[in-house]
């Protein structure tokens, strides 16, 4: 479970510049949480290229999640959508920037590929 | 909705209670407080001294308040009430009462007013498909010093009801009790608070805040209502019905946007009280039929729409890369995907229909801004027309679900299992590659051409596009057309037999322009033609098919906002006299209907029944069926866009006389049209007699 959220961001860091379409822009921030322990990733998307960032940076949009909630999305097993109802992963600020260029990340990186769009 | 029931609605809250204001478990429709597909308050009954209510009358004020004026005890006694009851409320982001009684005597009267409350918190999803199952979260009810906390939960899934009220009361885990004496001719009065929440995880306590809210909250929302009605065109005309509809369907309109969670602007829902939701094909289809008087409509759909495009391949929520949006829904069976609507994409039309609206968007407004942040989700949707689409690889639109537990048998419009049949009875084999849906590709290819050229600086892409719908087009005239029978078939089987029942679909292939000229006369005829024309509108099934039903939601009864895309295409065809029939139809069900024509009506003939017929559970209002007046009256005008100018072209009834709408929005500024109408209809049949009429 780790080992997929390491290897996520890892491959947004690697592969950052090529995986989304220039249309989008905005900050994220992830908290991912296991017991006490918070873990903070920062997304810079400008123009469509991502870069991650550990230091702390006023988000357009906050993503709270349990770790292994949030795992579980990135394995595939489980919808973005339902999560958001469903309060596993909680947001604040612009929930557009999850639903749309997050999302699509969750799915390019599991795919190891960037054909989802045209 | 069951049109006993009466009805308050903003977005997708509403409250759905009985003539006296009172909510109860209900068999014939589902009585309560709903908001974001969950049942909020399942019970909210009234009594003065232990004694049910009457209703003497009841006031809509508008779509999101109303007033109930009562008296204690049984009809036969109310004569000489002592004490009467004013019950107002409205819904907003909160449901509001306020309970007022007043002592009509010279004595004073000592009142013990009750309400009695509780919630089940039921998913919409789930009330309609009728399970009854053991729930798996608990329900919680808590009195508190200032209110009942009535809670389900669900691991992570909380939802609350909070009521409060604003005079001394006792709190009980069943409700509320106001002891009050009044005096001779006093009234007494208190507001009543019902906090519907959706609570936040990670232990975040959302409390009750919006007692403050409350009084500016309506006020904000009387004057958005207003500001909605004073910015679309004014219709002036000599018919009242039409008047009456025209209004109506504008305040339906209003009241059916909800603010989707992503901060956009509001959007279209389907309908009450089944689809409160995001519906993909509902938010298009309304959009496009009402763009040239609410534009601002379709930016929030087109963006919302986009930003939950598909992105990868899951057979759970049939989505595709892509694919756009069937349905959102946020209740408890789709934040735990018990059923896979949190996200569902199991439709094969609303993508091409997303490059569709886009394009009439552009044309409409002049927003090339819009188009350009919208190429990649355009693209991507036309890529998936072929890539995903074709799943028999002879260049058709077709449709087979991929979750074969919960998904939708069929996924064009006509979603219901036995949607499309053979005219002998007999289901097709699948994939189904329905007739309209290949109208919709092919106009989604001309569009999505144009809009290439013109915004997105690839004219390379236009040519490919608009070679491919020339393709389409020719094979389609090919392998669709009956001869013998002479209109196009439903649809083709997973074998590529022609599925050969006569249906209403049809009438989508002359709006979207894929019919040969050669041929549109004889669609035109079947449609306008007793076997599908009732009189009151054109059925979904041709009244000698096997599975025809008056009653079958998509095997016999009429859809108004089906209709109105056929008279488009009817009128984009030249059938003017045709088109005017089938709209007059429509707008003479709309009368019936008070000017609010729900999503679907009988299809009996009309000779046959003095009213059009509604049945149980349809959704009313309905966004495409508010939208259908509004597309009939643009199309009846003939006002088109060319470039920063309006054309008017009208065809209008005889019977309609005078039609004037003025102050129509678009690129020119504010432009008026005139008609008067001028074709007479001959009751047998559609006469060859031209129409003319006067515009500007």
């Amino acid at each position: 479970m780790a080992e997929r959220i390491g290897q996520f961001f890892a491959e947004l860091d690697r592969r950052g510049a090529g995986l989304l379409p220039d249309k989008y822009t905005g900050t994220v921030l992830l908290e991912l949480t296991q017991d006490d322990v918070v873990e903070r990733w920062t997304l810079v998307i400008d123009r469509g290229r991502v870069e991650v960032r550990r230091d702390d940076v006023e988000p357009d949009c906050l993503i709270r999640s349990p770790r292994d909630a949030f795992a579980r999305l990135l394995a595939g097993r489980q919808g973005v959508f339902a999560a958001v109802w469903r309060n596993e992963l909680s947001v604040e600020g612009d929930i557009a920037l999850l639903l749309g260029p997050v999302r699509d990340l969750m799915t390019r990186v599991r795919r190891g590929g960037s054909d989802g769009g045209p | 909705m069951d049109p006993e029931l009466v009805s308050i609605l903003d977005g997708n809250h509403f409250v759905l209670s009985d003539d006296v204001g009172d909510i109860y478990p209900c068999e014939r429709a589902p009585a309560g407080v709903f908001s974001f597909d969950t049942r909020f308050v399942s019970c909210w009954r009234l009594t003065l001294n232990g004694k049910r209510l009457h209703s003497l009358s009841v006031d809509d004020l508008n779509h999101f308040e109303t007033r109930y004026f009562l008296v204690p005890g049984a009809a036969t006694h109310y004569v000489d009430a002592k004490l009467s009851v004013i019950r107002h409320r409205w819904v907003g982001a909160s449901f509001d009462e306020t309970i007022t009684v007043l002592n009509h005597d010279t004595e004073p009267a000592d009142v013990r007013i009750r309400i009695d409350v509780s919630a089940d918190f039921a998913d919409t999803a789930q009330l309609r498909l009728g399970y009854r199952s053991e729930r798996p979260g608990r329900i919680h009810t808590r009195v508190e010093q200032e209110c009942l906390r009535l809670s389900y939960e669900r691991e992570t899934f909380v939802r609350e009801t909070i009521v409060s009220a604003r005079e001394p009361h006792d709190t009980d885990a069943g409700g509320m009790t106001f002891t009050v004496r009044i005096p001779p001719h006093g009234r007494w009065s208190t507001g009543i608070h019902v906090h519907c929440v959706l609570l936040s995880s990670l232990g975040r306590d959302i409390r009750s805040t919006l007692a403050a809210h409350k009084g500016r909250q309506r006020v904000e929302m009387r004057a958005e209502l207003a500001d909605w009605m004073n910015s679309a065109p004014r219709l002036a005309t000599d018919s009242r019905d039409l008047s009456t509809s025209y209004q109506r369907s504008l305040v339906d309109l209003g009241a059916l946007r909800y603010p989707a969670l992503s901060l956009r602007p509001r959007v279209p829902v389907g309908g009450m009280p089944w689809h409160m939701t995001l519906c993909g094909r509902d938010a298009i289809v309304t959009c496009l039929q009402t763009i040239c008087f609410t534009p601002q409509l379709t930016p929030s759909t087109l963006l919302l729409l986009a930003s939950g495009h598909g992105v990868e391949s899951n057979d759970f929520r049939e989505e595709e890369p892509g694919k756009i949006l069937d349905e959102v829904r946020y209740g408890e069976s789709a934040a735990f995907e018990d059923l896979p609507h949190a996200a569902y994409y199991g439709a094969a039309d609303t993508t091409p229909l997303f490059v569709v609206l886009l394009d009439e968007y552009q044309r409409w407004t002049g927003d090339v801004e819009l188009v350009r942040e919208l190429e990649y989700e355009s693209r991507a949707a036309l890529r998936w027309i072929d890539e995903y689409g074709d799943l028999t690889g002879r260049g058709y639109l077709s449709y087979r679900r991929r979750n074969t537990e919960h998904g939708l048998e069929n996924q064009g419009w006509k979603n219901s299992w036995d949607a499309v049949s053979y005219a002998d009875g007999r289901l097709p084999g699948l994939p189904r590659s329905t007739c309209e849906l290949q109208g919709y590709a092919y106009d989604a290819k001309l569009r999505g051409a144009r809009l290439a050229r013109l915004c997105w600086g690839d004219p390379a892409y236009a040519d490919r596009l608009e070679r491919e719908a020339t393709e389409l087009k020719v094979r389609f005239n090919r392998d669709f057309w009956l001869p013998r029978e002479e209109y196009f078939a439903a649809a083709l089987d997973g074998d590529g037999t022609p599925v050969d029942s006569l249906t209403s679909n049809i009438g989508h292939l002359l709006w979207s322009g894929i019919v040969d000229e050669d041929k549109a006369d004889k669609v035109a005829g079947h449609l306008t033609g007793d076997r599908l024309f009732s009189g009151w509108g054109i059925r979904t099934l041709a009244d000698d098919s096997r599975r025809y039903n008056p009653l079958g939601t998509h095997t016999g009864m009429i859809w108004p906002f089906d209709n109105s895309l056929t008279v488009w295409g009817l009128r984009r065809y030249g059938f003017d006299e045709q088109a005017v029939r089938v709209a007059e139809g429509l707008f003479d069900a709309a009368a019936f209907f008070n000017g609010r024509l729900p999503a679907a009506f009988a299809g009996y003939d009309r000779a046959l029944t003095k009213n059009p017929v509604r049945r149980p559970g349809v959704d009313a209002p309905y966004s495409p069926s508010s939208g259908t007046t509004l597309l009939l009256l643009r199309v009846l005008l003939g006002i088109e866009p060319c470039g920063d100018r309006l054309t008017v072209d009208p065809a209008m009834s005889e019977r309609l006389g005078r039609v004037e709408l003025l102050d129509i929005p678009g690129p020119w500024g504010r432009l008026d049209a005139f008609a008067r109408g001028r074709v007479r209809l001959d009751d047998a049949g559609p006469a060859a007699r031209p129409a003319t009429a006067a515009g500007r």
